[in-house]
């Protein structure tokens, strides 16, 4: 799967689950960093300016879905710049169509396949 | 007796002293012991759990040998670890790198591990080799007459495992009989109850109905306690099972509209708004605005709320008045959904205009991020 290298925050308070996207996706030569929780995930949004971000929608502090807003409110970032890929055990249309108003351009619920989740990441890489 | 005390009171109490000292000393060392031990013991598994998982992760990924994650299993802690890594991979994880983590269940050295504390009768234990079992591909069908019993143990924990164990691995009544056992279970949180019925669901498409029937029937089932019955309707509810609707309406007509429990006229009127239900509304405006439960209230405010119809604006202008908060909110909540309600000319005798404002200030910002 050929992928141009990128800079991607991922936001999941699930360690082990984390560990594995990360781990997979530095297999793939992608400079990925990792937080636990919406609060940090969103300051670093801010600060470093990922240009992907796999973001779980249940993190403590702030959700995936508040991080989403944030960023639609705020004036200092192209959110247009920025591909969203959300990560979740939700699978109902309300929180699915409600991501995709806030601006993601994937969703996967979990239980996932890893190839399917690089997959659509890839799709979301090229959108 | 006296005299001798008289005589020896110093050295009476010289001893007294330096045994108290003594004494303070070894409870101390003892208490230093045993917290070098626990911290020693946490940092090991951290270690462990570092070392472990990284293996575990390129082993699921298809980058090492089952063999390389085996070689760091060698102590007992090492094997409990190890599950706990297994169970939060396979939560999120399907495809060929589950089917990893489940060979990994299968290894020679982890089975023996596990049998042993499925034979343990320690109930720690037997519920760890529990959840070894539910992450197995198969299990034998002797075990589970086994899961049987520990799924009605009185301790919460082994009860809950071995349901867990079951409902991957029986047959539909069996996970049934396990589920009715948890929920008869009052040990068991609703929170780990919610969690059995979920893992239900991952079961595939074809298990949401079986889900389904098995609420409806445990709904009429007169032995399990109320809470859990309030519970099982919001799943209904919450999991939009529509077909159980015909049920449900039954049921609050014949029991739950007027059950002795608050919990369960809630979640009925919940769910029958929810499911459009428009004929609770007669019972919402003359039974439920005036119930003592605040809860009813509530919910009675919500689900008029909910069909806003005209007629209900009367009693949602009287619940705004509830002394009760959180019905007073709901209620102003539903009024604000009306188009042609002003929020600013609803009289509102009981709470000061600054509280008010605050109110209306907040459901504002409630509808500005779609929260309900």
């Amino acid at each position: 799967m050929a992928m141009n290298k990128k800079h991607i925050l991922v936001v999941e308070d699930e360690q082990m689950t984390a560990r594995l996207v990360v781990y997979r996706l530095k297999a793939l030569g992608h400079n990925v960093v990792h937080k636990d929780n919406g609060v940090e995930g969103l300051d670093y949004i801010l600060k470093e300016r990922p240009e992907v971000l796999v973001l779980d929608v249940m993190l403590p502090g702030m959700s995936g879905f508040e991080i989403l807003e944030n960023l639609r409110d705020s004036e200092e970032i192209d959110r247009s710049s920025m591909k969203v890929l959300m990560l979740t055990t939700k699978s109902r249309t309300e929180d699915i169509s409600r991501g995709f108003d806030l601006g993601a351009v994937e969703y996967i619920p979990k239980p996932f396949k890893m190839d399917e989740f690089l997959l659509r990441l890839n799709r979301v890489m090229n959108s | 007796m006296i005299e001798f005390l008289n005589s020896n009171a110093e050295l009476i109490i010289r001893s007294v002293v330096l045994f108290l000292f003594f004494l303070t000393i070894l409870v101390l060392l003892m208490a230093f012991f045993s917290r070098w031990k626990l911290r020693r013991r946490e940092r090991r598994r951290t270690r462990v759990t570092e070392i472990l998982g990284e293996r575990i992760i390129r082993y699921a990924s298809g980058d090492i040998p089952i063999e390389d994650v085996q070689k760091h299993l060698q102590k007992q802690q090492d094997y409990t670890v190890m599950l706990e890594i297994v169970n939060q991979l396979d939560q999120v994880l399907g495809g060929p790198e589950k089917e990893r983590l489940q060979e990994l269940m299968e290894v020679e050295s982890t089975r023996v591990y596990f049998e042993n504390r499925f034979r343990s009768g320690e109930p720690v234990f037997q519920a760890k080799a529990c959840l070894w079992l539910a992450k197995r591909k198969s299990i034998q069908r002797d075990k589970i007459s086994e899961l049987m019993e520990m799924s009605s143990a009185g301790d919460p924990i082994l009860a809950y495992a071995a349901s867990y164990a079951l409902i991957r691995h029986g047959s539909r009544e069996e996970k049934r009989a396990a589920l009715r056992n948890v929920l008869l279970n009052h040990r068991i949180s609703n929170m780990a109850v919610n969690d059995l019925l979920h893992q239900l669901t991952l079961l595939g498409e074809e298990y949401h109905r079986f889900e389904m029937e098995t609420l409806t029937q445990f709904v009429a089932d007169a032995e399990i306690p109320p809470g859990r019955t309030a519970l099982l309707i919001h799943v209904l509810n919450e999991m939009e099972y529509f077909h159980s609707f015909e049920f449900l309406k039954e049921y609050y007509h014949n029991e739950g509209g007027k059950h002795d429990s608050p919990e369960v006229v809630e979640a009925i009127i919940y769910a029958m708004a929810r499911f459009g239900y428009e004929e609770i509304l007669p019972d919402l405006q003359e039974l439920y605005v005036n119930s003592k439960h605040s809860e009813v209230r509530e919910a009675a405010a919500w689900a008029m709320g909910f069909f806003m119809k005209e007629e209900s604006i009367p009693f949602l202008k009287w619940l705004v008045n509830d002394p009760n908060y959180n019905v007073c909110y709901k209620a102003a909540r539903a009024l604000a959904g009306y188009p042609d309600i002003d929020m600013s000319r609803i009289r509102h005798p009981n709470i000061s205009d600054g509280d008010w404002n605050n109110l209306t200030g907040e459901i504002r910002m409630t509808e500005m991020k779609g929260g309900i």
